[in-house]
């Protein structure tokens, strides 16, 4: 792992595989340890956390997509990077000399660690910071808000199935009066979709969102502040349609796959539950495409589902039944038929 | 069709003026080479009483050649054009705008009020209700804006916002509060006093600060709240001339109505989520104490949105003295909501006490049992699982469990099985007798035991959007958390089960595990380790580098 392009940073590429090394072992001890004696040898907090346990981290969702590494042990991995924060976290302490600010991860979304991240070095950038974890209940963060007063809301979401729920966070954080900064790939990229939504600004990693609430913010009056051109047209019929008829799609879906695929006849349970989840991921992909009127939505997933069942060897034939079994029930849905078919033609032939 | 020429006509010079006399429109002739009034009609000299033919053309009509102007004329609003008209002439054509004007004003205050009430409204919250008033007072009403919250323990705390600055926040001692002209009054409920009996000059230097101009108008109005004030706002203006008019005052009277009821409103709900957080609080999950031997880690849900207490709940209770053994316990009360969560209060507090007499476990459920039915207004009963922990031999723990009407809890052992563990017992809290069968595991280094209330397995959803999740689901998922730390283990299990009911709302949902940490970091990835940096190595050797170094 080496350090991003024009960014001098101690933490050395083999200082970073002893690291992973130790997250790969789940050993706690030693990553906090280790975290411990760089912040003893001066090394800035923050260039352990992004470069370091960051960097780690990246390694880690690489390490899974490729296949190298199972879901249990990601989360091992993840939790030792929760520690090694943690650790962080109580050797440094700031005082805090700007506002305060919320964050959360939307509600549903499970990816703690990157916020948890930013809210660490929010803090060290002398930010009073609630974190209020993963997957945060929209009522809950309203409830806070009210309760608490703070100066922003900061908002993390690395999945874009999350987007609807994003959309309804985002929605009463200004109704509330309070501006919206959103952060994580599942605003697309550049943010595109974290504008079309009402966020008032966006940022792509931790360093960013800090570079970004460091200068010329919160905006003083945020009610005053336009929506976004678009954002009425959210949530378009299609979008309620496909949520509402779920339960039918798959099960239908699943009813059909045997006459089109006869090996699924043979499927056991734990078999034919893994594929039912994928056709709901294909509908909740193409439900939030549907959402935020963006068919890239859609054609990343299907871009990135592609590669990682590459490196499980599921062939494409797989997804392409699966799009076929959905699109042949959404016939008079065009914007979703558009997305399905654009999808289909762009899988590999086999 | 063509069209026939018009005909010529001249009228004559007595009709073209009797026409430009009737005309609704103020208009007044001009001779260009010495500015004179040539003709003035009837609605001109209405409203220019004074413009006569063959007098000069003077104000309020401009002097400079301008082609327009606008102006205060007499009471009068007025706005006139000019335009040549042939040779040597030009004329003024004026309109009087009082009317408009007025409506303009009427409807700037009603957009600034409307405005208020949006932003006004948007927040619960004391300090920024309070904000946005001064914010808005002083985008509005005056050069600076202060808002001054009722003493509170001798103290007033305020916010104000000048020219030119954010806004600034502080607390004044109650003392100081007389020093404002009218401040004690409005903070006393009393009506409040027209500006011109308040003399600026008296006006502490802290309230605006030299260099804004002197306070040149002062106006301090009551915020009403519910039955007492919720604080005063203290407006200035700067400059010498500056006045607040009788509409100004009435406008700040009706601003001051909306921000009053806006900050009452946010006092009210603070007072109430204060006494929430107080009841509350031994109702919360506790935070799990650092044990020897052995991970605690445990998850808490609550099905309501805005509760965070609900019928589940677990607890811990460290030795009750050398030689004692940790106790665990996690049950479910039946309902939801507060009054569910108020009964797992008592049932803690019950527990609690029987740790301190050493009981066991079972025996824990049988006194929980009678002290329920003795207490219990109205039946409720509890399902649950006591556990005393400790650590045995190289490493393993030993937990003795009992039962009462509660899922069996599980165990995880490190070849990927896992094992319902063999206790039952009858509810508690509903029979005079209860049979309780306790059950003793061993964990070896690695091995997690997974106690767990039914909001787990009866969760709602998966593809149908009506499945449970089910035993077996959560046996599946267990056995792939093998080699995970605990508190993973059970973020794991949360994160399926809320990514099996897709935000549904499911019951409480509550999870407590035990685990026996893995003896040495035991290498997942198999394969010797390559050299570890100097870091790796400083950090493991025994006599740590001091801290202060650089």
């Amino acid at each position: 792992m080496t350090a991003p392009a024009g960014t001098l940073t101690p933490i050395t590429a083999h200082l970073s595989d002893d690291y992973l090394q130790l997250v790969a072992d789940g050993d706690e001890v030693g990553a906090t340890e280790l975290v411990g004696a760089l912040l003893d040898d001066g090394v800035p907090a923050q260039r352990i956390i992004v470069d370091l346990i960051g960097g780690a981290q990246r390694r880690v969702g690489e390490l899974w997509a490729a296949n190298e590494w199972s879901v249990a042990r990601e989360h091992a991995a993840t939790a030792v990077g929760e520690r090694a924060l943690a650790a962080v976290a109580a050797r440094t302490a700031v005082r805090p000399r700007r506002g305060r600010i919320a964050l959360a991860c939307v509600d549903g979304e499970w990816h703690g660690l990157p916020a948890r991240m930013l809210a660490e070095l929010l803090r060290l950038d002398g930010w009073r910071v609630d974190f209020l974890g993963a997957s945060v209940p929209g009522r809950h963060l309203i409830v806070h808000l009210h309760q608490t007063g703070p100066d922003a809301v900061a908002l993390s979401c690395m999945l874009p199935t999350r987007l609807p729920r994003a959309h309804a966070a985002i929605t009463a954080c200004r109704a509330a009066g309070l501006p919206v900064i959103a952060g994580g790939p599942g605003f697309g990229p550049g943010g595109r979709w974290a504008q079309r939504l009402g966020a008032h600004a966006w940022a792509a990693t931790g360093e960013e969102a800090v570079t970004r609430l460091a200068t010329d913010w919160p905006p003083r009056n945020v009610t005053d502040l336009p929506l976004p051109d678009g954002e009425a047209f959210i949530g378009d019929e299609e979008y309620t349609h496909l949520v509402r008829s779920r339960p039918q799609l798959i099960a239908t879906a699943m009813d059909r796959l045997p006459e089109i695929y006869p090996p699924a006849r043979d499927y056991d349970q734990a078999q034919a539950e893994a594929t039912s989840e994928d056709m709901g991921h294909i509908a909740d992909f193409l439900a939030s495409a549907l959402y935020v009127g963006e068919p890239d939505v859609f054609l990343d997933f299907i871009t990135w589902t592609t590669a990682v069942l590459g490196s499980r060897g599921v062939p494409p034939t797989a997804l392409r039944l699966g799009l076929t079994l959905i699109r042949d029930q959404l016939i008079d849905f065009p914007a979703a038929t558009t997305m399905l078919d654009t999808a289909l033609r762009t899988l590999p032939r086999t | 069709m063509t069209a026939a020429s018009t005909p010529a006509i001249a009228p004559a010079p007595a009709l073209l003026t009797a026409v430009f006399e009737a005309a609704s429109e103020a208009m007044v002739l001009c001779a260009t080479a010495d500015d004179t009034v040539v003709l003035a009609n009837e609605a001109a000299r209405s409203l220019l009483p004074g413009m006569q033919p063959g007098g000069p053309v003077a104000a309020p009509l401009p002097a400079d050649g301008a082609d327009s102007f606008q102006t205060e004329h007499e009471g009068r609003r007025l706005y006139g054009m000019r335009r040549p008209v042939g040779d040597g002439h030009y004329a003024w054509y004026l309109r009087d705008r009082t009317e408009s004007a007025a409506l303009e004003l009427e409807r700037s205050r009603t957009a600034f009020l409307a405005e208020a009430g949006r932003r006004l409204s948007a927040s619960l919250h004391v300090r920024r209700c309070v904000r946005t008033t001064v914010e808005l007072a002083a985008a509005h009403l005056a050069d600076a804006a202060m808002v001054v919250l009722p003493p509170h323990r001798r103290h007033s705390e305020w916010v104000r916002l000048l020219p030119g600055l954010p806004a600034e926040e502080g607390t004044l001692r109650e003392p100081t509060l007389g020093e404002v002209p009218g401040l004690i009054e409005a903070l006393g409920g009393f009506p409040p006093i027209p500006s011109r009996w308040l003399d600026p000059a008296q006006a502490p230097a802290w309230l605006v600060p030299a260099g804004f101009g002197p306070v040149g108008a002062l106006l301090v109005i009551p915020l009403p709240g519910n039955a007492e004030p919720a604080g005063a706002l203290i407006l200035a203006r700067c400059g010498p001339s500056a006045v607040f008019s009788t509409e100004d005052e009435t406008l700040a009277r009706m601003f001051a109505a909306r921000a009053g009821a806006a900050i009452s409103a946010a006092t009210l709900y603070r007072e109430q989520v204060d006494t929430a957080a107080v009841l509350q609080a031994d109702l919360l999950p506790p935070e799990l104490p650092q044990t020897d031997g052995f991970e605690l880690s445990g998850s808490y849900q609550a099905s309501s949105d805005a509760l965070r207490v609900g019928g589940d709940f677990y607890d811990v209770f460290a030795p009750a003295g050398a030689g004692a053994d940790t106790v665990i316990a996690l049950g479910d009360v039946c309902g939801t909501g507060p009054e569910a969560a108020v009964l797992t209060g008592k049932v803690r507090q019950t527990l609690r006490a029987l740790c301190l007499v050493r009981t066991e476990p079972a025996a824990m459920l049988t006194v929980l049992n009678e002290a329920l039915l003795q207490s219990a207004r109205q039946p409720r009963f509890v399902t649950m699982v006591v556990g005393s922990v400790r650590r045995t031999d190289h490493g393993r723990v030993r937990l003795d469990l009992a039962s009462g009407g509660h899922p069996a809890p599980l165990v995880l052992r490190t070849d990927g099985r896992v094992e319902e563990v063999p206790t039952s017992g009858t509810l508690i809290g509903v029979l005079p007798r209860t049979v309780v069968r306790p059950a003793t595991v061993e964990l070896a280094p690695g091995e997690l035991c997974l106690l767990y209330s039914d909001g787990l397995t009866e969760a709602r959803g998966g593809p149908s959007g009506t499945e449970q999740f089910g035993e077996a689901r959560l046996h599946q998922a267990l056995a792939e958390c093998r080699g995970m730390p605990g508190a993973a283990t059970v973020d794991r299990i949360r994160q399926l089960v809320a990514d099996w009911v897709r935000g549904g709302n499911s019951d409480d949902i509550a999870m407590l595990a035990v685990r026996a940490p893995s003896r040495t970091p035991l290498s997942l990835r198999g394969g010797g380790a390559p050299t570890p940096s100097p870091y790796v190595a400083a950090a493991r050797r025994a006599d740590r580098r001091p801290r202060n170094r650089s």
